[in-house]
Parts: structure tokens; C-alpha cells; sequence
């Protein structure tokens, strides 16, 4: 069940919303959080409810497993049930994920046809799985204690605000929450707010790009004028953009209203003056995963290696970043992409990079995020050649797929609404009204309300369309 | 040699830069070359000098060059 989706507005979180908050008992508020989430999952894909409940018991029991063995004897004792754990983890997402992928490569390497019918993907598997592996490694890293209160680890591993699309959290995060839900009045408000916000941005936003841009995206992108190819690629960043971090503003929002502070994932990454600096401000929750999950752990393996040793850690943990989207080359290309980019940035070039003009930086930064989006966004590898002519004007300006047809003026202002909702302008605007308060406020609130009843009336004239990021 | 003239070298070839000077209130803001990738290379680079090893929570949770110093002298004293 989407977050915008008129059941889980006017029918889930109600309901769940007004026993949270009659409930006076912080155990049964965590009870109704465990069992709500997987009513939560439930609902939209009962049919891979046995894989959440699987993964969150193994979870937890290995968990309490490597918690004692640690105390009692020490890591080495520790060490076989954090490799099982992790294992397990990842063999769900690899089952689930990549074996169509796996299974195919390997039938065009040997030549000879394997018959597979792909399993339904379990909704959030890329993103729960990444949470067992962290509690699991929190745990052996000495970082946290395990849970011993089962209900209590449910609603942290199935938490519903974040489960089908992170942010990725670690339990250290939440825990101090899971002891004592209880949101104050301002916390609730605010947390409307952000989910409202979140929603306007993935429904009047995100979508309404969406409908211009993917009808560019479906035509020949090979005979584009320059004005077409950009207004499409443009839009697509915005799309993608605006459609996760809309999620994650509802997801961050929610988990305010239960009385829970979930990590940030975004800090308005096309402000961003270098690729690194872009991965810094994208999908945070994702990258720091990889970084101390897999690049520092790497990094310290491999540390009497000389040659190259970062830069190829680099390369390995963007292009497992990339798998990590979706099992298809063009997402491996996309993150090795970025690997490589990072590599070199973090050598002489990232230095005498910071010394260049401002402008310059930026321009820099924007031209290969956006030309990452183009591997991201056309999975035909043999298309990217052709659009990225199109993009550099080897049509000319204008071609008979003009900008009439596909309606483009008409999505301009959209475009525009876009680019100042990815700019911190907005958010630095509503820290404003808050520290004024009175007037301001309520006039702000009143847009909120407003936008709301738009965001509504838009899913039932066009039904919602689901998340960007709910696929991977 | 002792543990701050030492330091002090390895803080030098990681950055490349001769003229930082080690002083137990120095944290990463101070030096424009210390990042989040150089910092794990400054890391790895102590460890090698001093053949001593970090754990996982303890790389990013130094506050200041001081609590670096402590550690590693803490973790020379325990290895004689």
C-alpha cells in the first residue's frame, strides 16, 4: 500500500492513528506499531508476508544470539552467527532480485536457453534486508545491544513509515523512541506538514513531470531537437528527485506523528558542487549503508595494498550501489560510473576542483549527474548513444518531435515549481514562518490544507502511480 | 622519536601538507584536506605506523587529535 494511496490516507493511518494515540501504554503503542506495519505490508502483498515475518524473526533471534555469544566469549565466538545472518540477508535479496538476472547472463554465456519465471518481488526487500545487515552488524561492531523485546524489534524492523522505502535506519536511531512513543502535540503538526509536503511534491510535482516526460522518453530519442532532449532529461532529475524525497518527507513525517525521529536521506543534492559532494547529499540513508557497512570494512581489509587501494574500493562500492537499484546493466554502468568519477575526485583533481570558480563547480557536478541520469533513466544501452546526440544538438534545435507535441510549454511551469522545491530556498522559507509563528503560520498551514485537498483531488482524477524508488 | 613527533609525520604524508601542527584541540574542521576518505587513509596510516588496530566504532568517533593521542597510546600500552 503506497503512502499515497487514498487506503492508506483515509483508511490505514486514521484507523491506526486514532488507537495510537488512545492507547496509554507505551507497550501496547509498540504492539499496535509491530502489528499495524505488517497489516501495513500485508495489505498490499499478503502473498510475501511469510518473507518480511521469515527475515524479522531471523533477525532478531540471530540477533540475540550474537549479542550473548559476544559478551560470553568474545567476537571470534560471535563471528560464524554474524556471517550466517548476513548471509541470510542477503540471500533473500539476491533469490528474490537478481537470480532472473544471474540466470539470464548465464544463458547467454553458455549459449543455451534456462527456463525461469521471475518471483514477484516482495515490496521493500532492497531496503529491509539492508536493515537486518545493519542491526546485525551493529550488534557485532559492539555498536548497540540486541533487542530482547520481540514486539519492540517488530516495530523497528517493519516500522510501516519506512519499510517499503527506507530511510535505511539503524536501530541506534530509533531505539531510544521504541522505549517510549510519545509525540508532543508540535511534533504531530510538524509531522503532518512534512507528510502533506512530501505528498504535494510526489503528486502535483513528481507525477505531473512524469506524464510529460516519459512520453519524450518513449519516442524516438534519437531524433530530438536540444530544447525536447533537455526539458526531458531536466525533468527526469526533477521526477526522481521530487518522487523519493516527496516518499521520504511522508516517511520522516509519519515516523514524527508515532514519536520517531527517522535519519534524513536528502540535503538538496543539485546544489552539489562535485559528484562526491552529490553522493553525499542523495539518498544518504543508501550511502552511508554502503559506507560503513562495505567501504570502510574494505578499506581496512585491504589496507597494505598501495596501489590504487581507495579509488578501486571506490569503484567496487559505487558499482554494488548501482546493482543495488536494480538487476540490469544499466544500473551496474550507472553506479561503476559514478565509482570512477569519485576515484578521480578523490585525487589531485577533487583538490585543484574546490579552487575553481563556484559556477564552475556546479556547472561540473550538474553535467554529470545529469549524464548519470540518462544511463539511470533509458535501460537500452543502445539508445544512450543516440539520446545523447540528440542532447549535444546533432538534430538541431528543433525536430518534427517538437515541443508542441508533446505539450512541453504546458509542463513549464511545473519545471520551474520543481527546480525551487529542490532548492533549499523553500525549506529555509518555512524555518522563517516557524521562528515568527502567529500569522505566518497559520497562513503557511492554510497552504498546507490547501495543497492537501490538490493532492487528493489529483489521485482521484488520475489514481496514484506508484513510487520511482518502490521498484528497486 | 615519541607518539606526537610520529603523528605528526603521518598526518603530514596523508595530507601532503608539512605544515600541520599537532595539537590535541585539532579536529578535521581545521584541516582543509581532512575529509571523510582521507580520514580513513589517516586512520590506516596510523595503524601501519604504530602497528596497533582501531575498532569499527572508534574510526569515526574521535573527537579531536587529543582522544586520537590517548587512544593510541592506550593501545601501545596494552600490546608491551
Amino acid at each position: 500500500m503506497p503512502l499515497s494511496s487514498l487506503h492508506f490516507i483515509f483508511v490505514f493511518l486514521p484507523v491506526f492513528l486514532l488507537l495510537y494515540y488512545v492507547l496509554p501504554k507505551s507497550g501496547w503503542r509498540i504492539g499496535l506499531l509491530a502489528f499495524g506495519s505488517l497489516v501495513f505490508f500485508g495489505w498490499a502483498d499478503p502473498g510475501n508476508l511469510p518473507v518480511l515475518l521469515f527475515s524479522l524473526l531471523f533477525n532478531y533471534i540471530f540477533g540475540r544470539v550474537i549479542s550473548q555469544r559476544l559478551e560470553a566469549k568474545g567476537r571470534p565466538a560471535a563471528r560464524p552467527f554474524m556471517w550466517i545472518a548476513v548471509a541470510a540477508n542477503l540471500l533473500i535479496l539476491v533469490f528474490y532480485k537478481y537470480t532472473g538476472f544471474l540466470l539470464e547472463n548465464l544463458a547467454d554465456l553458455i549459449n543455451q536457453p534456462i527456463e525461469y519465471t521471475s518471483k514477484a518481488l516482495p515490496l521493500g526487500v532492497s531496503f529491509f534486508t539492508f536493515t537486518g545487515i545493519s542491526y546485525i552488524l551493529d550488534l557485532y561492531n559492539s555498536a548497540e545491544k540486541a533487542e530482547k523485546n520481540l514486539l519492540r524489534f517488530g516495530a523497528y524492523f517493519a516500522m510501516f513509515p519506512k519499510l517499503l522505502q527506507g530511510p535505511i535506519t539503524r536501530f541506534g536511531q530509533v531505539k531510544n523512541g521504541l522505549i517510549n512513543p510519545r509525540p508532543t502535540t508540535d511534533e504531530v503538526m510538524e509531522g503532518a506538514r512534512r507528510f502533506i509536503g512530501g505528498l504535494a511534491k510526489k503528486i502535483l510535482l513528481a507525477d505531473q513531470l512524469g506524464l510529460a516526460i516519459n512520453k519524450v522518453f518513449a519516442s524516438n530519442v534519437g531524433n530530438l531537437g536540444v530544447g525536447v532532449a533537455w526539458f526531458a532529461l531536466v525533468g527526469y532529475a526533477l521526477q526522481i528527485y521530487l518522487d523519493f524525497s516527496g516518499y521520504t518527507d511522508m516517511a520522516i513525517g509519519l515516523g514524527k506523528m508515532l514519536g520517531f525521529k527517522l535519519p534524513e536521506n536528502f540535503n538538496f543534492p543539485y546544489i552539489s558542487r562535485s559528484v562526491s559532494d552529490f553522493w553525499r547529499r542523495w539518498h544518504m540513508s543508501l550511502t552511508s549503508w554502503f559506507r560503513t557497512y562495505l567501504f570502510i570494512p574494505l578499506e581496512f581489509a585491504r589496507k597494505r595494498e598501495k596501489f590504487l587501494r581507495q579509488q578501486s574500493n571506490l569503484v567496487i562500492v559505487f558499482l554494488l550501489t548501482g546493482l543495488w537499484h536494480g538487476a540490469d546493466w544499466n544500473f551496474i554502468i550507472w553506479g561503476t560510473y559514478f565509482g570512477l568519477i569519485m576515484a578521480i575526485e578523490s585525487g589531485r583533481w577533487g583538490k585543484l576542483l574546490k579552487k575553481l570558480p563556484l559556477p564552475v563547480q556546479h556547472l561540473y557536478s550538474f553535467l554529470l549527474v545529469m549524464l548519470g541520469w540518462v544511463f539511470f533513466r533509458i535501460p537500452d544501452i543502445e539508445l544512450w548513444g543516440p539520446f545523447l546526440k540528440s542532447l549535444i544538438g546533432f538534430n538541431g534545435w528543433a525536430t518534427n518531435l517538437s515541443m508542441r507535441q508533446f505539450n512541453i510549454l504546458q509542463f513549464v511551469p511545473i519545471l520551474i515549481l520543481g527546480v525551487f522545491f529542490s532548492l533549499p530556498v523553500a525549506s529555509r522559507l518555512e524555518q522563517k514562518v516557524n521562528e515568527k509563528g502567529g500569522v505566518a503560520r497559520i497562513l503557511l498551514d492554510i497552504v498546507y490544507l490547501v495543497l492537501f485537498v490538490l493532492s487528493i483531488a489529483s489521485i482521484l482524477a488520475n489514481g496514484y502511480s506508484a513510487f520511482i524508488y518502490a521498484q528497486f | 622519536m615519541n607518539i606526537e613527533e610520529r603523528l605528526s609525520k603521518v598526518f603530514a604524508t596523508v595530507f601532503d601538507n608539512d605544515s600541520i601542527e599537532i595539537t590535541p584541540e585539532l579536529t578535521a574542521d581545521d584541516v582543509d584536506e581532512w575529509d571523510s576518505l582521507s580520514h580513513i587513509n589517516l586512520m590506516i596510516a596510523i595503524e601501519l605506523e604504530f602497528g596497533i588496530e582501531f575498532d569499527q566504532s572508534e574510526i569515526q568517533n574521535f573527537a579531536n587529535v587529543g582522544e586520537l593521542m590517548a587512544s593510541i597510546e592506550e593501545k601501545l600500552a596494552k600490546k608491551n
